[in-house]
Parts: C-alpha cells; structure tokens; sequence
C-alpha cells in the first residue's frame, strides 16, 4: 500500500514536470508563431519584389523591344526594350521610354509594383531618370546592372517598392 | 507491476520532450531562413554576366591590362560588392588547335570564400578583319 503511494506520486511529478516543459514550448510556439508568419510575408513580397526587378532590368538591358525599331514610332510598341545588342543601351530608345507615362512604363514592364529607374554614368552623375518615387514604401527593392550608353559604362538601377 | 507503470509514463515523458526540442530545433534551424534573400544569389549571377558583357563590349577583355579591368570594374561596382576576375587568353593555330598562352588575374581571392556568383565569358579579339585572340573569362562576385 505504502509502495503504490510512492509510485503513485513519482508518476504524479513525472507528469507534471513533462506538462511544464510541454506548456513552456507551446507557450513558445504560440508567441513566435505570428513574428514567423509575418516574416514568412515580408520575405515572399521581398522575393517577389526582387525577381520583378531583375526581370524588369533584364528586358530593358538585353532586348531591342519589338519591333526592334519601335523607337520609330513609339505607340507601335509591343514589348519594351531598351538595347540595341545586347548591355549596349540605344539612347532613342531611352528618350522614348522616359517620354511614355508611368502606367504605360508599368504596363510594358509587367510591373504590378510601383518602379522608379535611373542611369548613372561612372562618375555617379544621373543621366536618365524615371517612374514613380513619391509613395512612401517600407518594403523596398533596390538593384543594380550595368551596361553601356553612348560608349561608356553606365550604372542601371531599379528600385521596386509596394 | 507498479514498476512497470513508472517506466511507461517516464518513456511516454521522454518521447514527448524528445519531440517537442526536435520541432523546437527544427524551428530555430529555419526560422533564420526566412529572413534570407531567395535572389540575391541570382543578382550577383546577373551583374557578373553584366559586368562581363560591358568589358566585352568595351574592349577591356582584349585589353590583357588587369589594371585597367579592375579600374572599370570599381568605377561601378558597389563597395559591398567583392570581386575576382581571371581571363585566360588563347592562341590558334590550324594545325596545332588553341593553345593558352596568357593568364590574367585581378580582384581578391575568393579561396576562403563558401558561398560566391560565377559567370564565364568566351569572347574574341578582331584586328584586321580577322580574329587575333580568343579568350575565356570568369568573373566571381560575393558579398564583401
């Protein structure tokens, strides 16, 4: 009889010490799991923020557009870009991107987020620039490519916010 | 018999933290993840094709001038941005095929270095209608 007591009060604290720990971690995950989530979103939208811009920023870099001579007749074109070869930026069609409005640029960028883009030469003196920097954003993207325009090496940088 | 019972409920005990401090571990492991740019490997990709390309076009490559390669990649690149470049230049001849006969090397070593962007660049040199040189070159950026 005395022996059952014991054991029965060993089993008691063993139970009580796993139901600690076990509430102490719950509490744990319970607390954190909102902080991991929200994380979770900011990385996504970050992420997804940075491939438009390193998709954005290649179109503009690599390809002449279509037609390739669009710059010709501006409202004729169908997909942007500003090359023409391929890191060898055609200043026409600069001009002519810049010349266009904001939802057109977004539109022709597959932008769903709001872009501002600039051209810097080495010296850091902007040379173009363009789109929309009056939201205030606390998710920002900002990158940087690098091409040639009028034969010097120039700095292309986008940045995305939303 | 009551020994048994004890055994019972400290095993179920033990499982049951075992199992917890492995979700709590696993948690803290990948938590940190989160946090981490999916795309960042991919820019550094991206501007070492980038840069490669410029130096192409330029006529820094044919150059064979580590200096001057390493002067136009600094007049753009960012300060958190680390480099090392390595061009390899080839000869050819019709009947004995490519052979190297220059190596040039500019930046820092990234010997030490886990985690880095490459990107290779084959490119050739035109004097006088007729190609003079071939290279090969490979850029490798990092975090600074």
């Amino acid at each position: 009889m005395y022996h059952n007591h014991k054991r029965a009060q060993i089993s008691s604290i063993d139970l009580v010490l796993a139901i600690i720990v076990f509430s102490l971690l719950f509490v744990f995950f319970v607390s954190n799991w909102s902080t991991t989530v929200s994380s979770a979103k900011n990385a996504m939208k970050k992420n997804r923020m940075e491939f438009a811009a390193i998709s954005a920023t290649d179109l503009l870099l690599k390809s002449p557009g279509s037609p390739s001579n669009w710059e010709q007749a501006p409202s004729s074109v169908q997909m942007i870009g500003l090359a023409s070869t391929p890191y060898t930026l055609s200043a026409a069609k600069l001009g002519n991107f810049t010349a266009m409005n904001y939802s057109q640029q977004k539109d022709l960028l597959g932008m769903q987020e709001q872009f501002y883009f600039y051209i810097d030469n080495a010296a850091g003196t902007r040379l173009y620039e363009d789109g929309n920097l009056t939201v205030k954003s606390n998710s920002i993207v900002s990158i940087t490519r690098y091409g040639i325009l009028n034969g010097n090496k120039v700095k292309i940088g986008m940045m995305v916010y939303g | 018999m009551g020994k048994s019972k004890g055994f019972i409920f400290t095993l179920d005990a033990l499982l049951a933290v075992i199992v917890l401090l492995a979700a709590a571990g696993t948690y803290g492991a990948l938590a940190p993840q989160l946090e981490k740019s999916a795309s960042s490997y991919l820019l550094d990709k991206k501007q070492a094709d980038d840069f490669l390309a410029m130096l192409d076009r330029s006529g820094d490559l044919q150059s064979q001038n580590a200096t001057r390669m390493a002067s136009a990649i600094n007049s753009l690149a960012a300060n958190s941005t680390a480099w090392n470049l390595t061009v390899d230049y080839y000869a050819y001849s019709p009947g004995g095929g490519f052979s190297k006969n220059l190596t040039v090397t500019s930046g820092e070593s990234y010997s030490q270095i886990k985690t880095f962007a490459v990107s290779d660049r084959v490119f050739i040199a035109v004097a006088n209608r007729s190609t003079s040189k071939y290279g090969v070159a490979r850029m490798v950026i990092w975090p600074g």
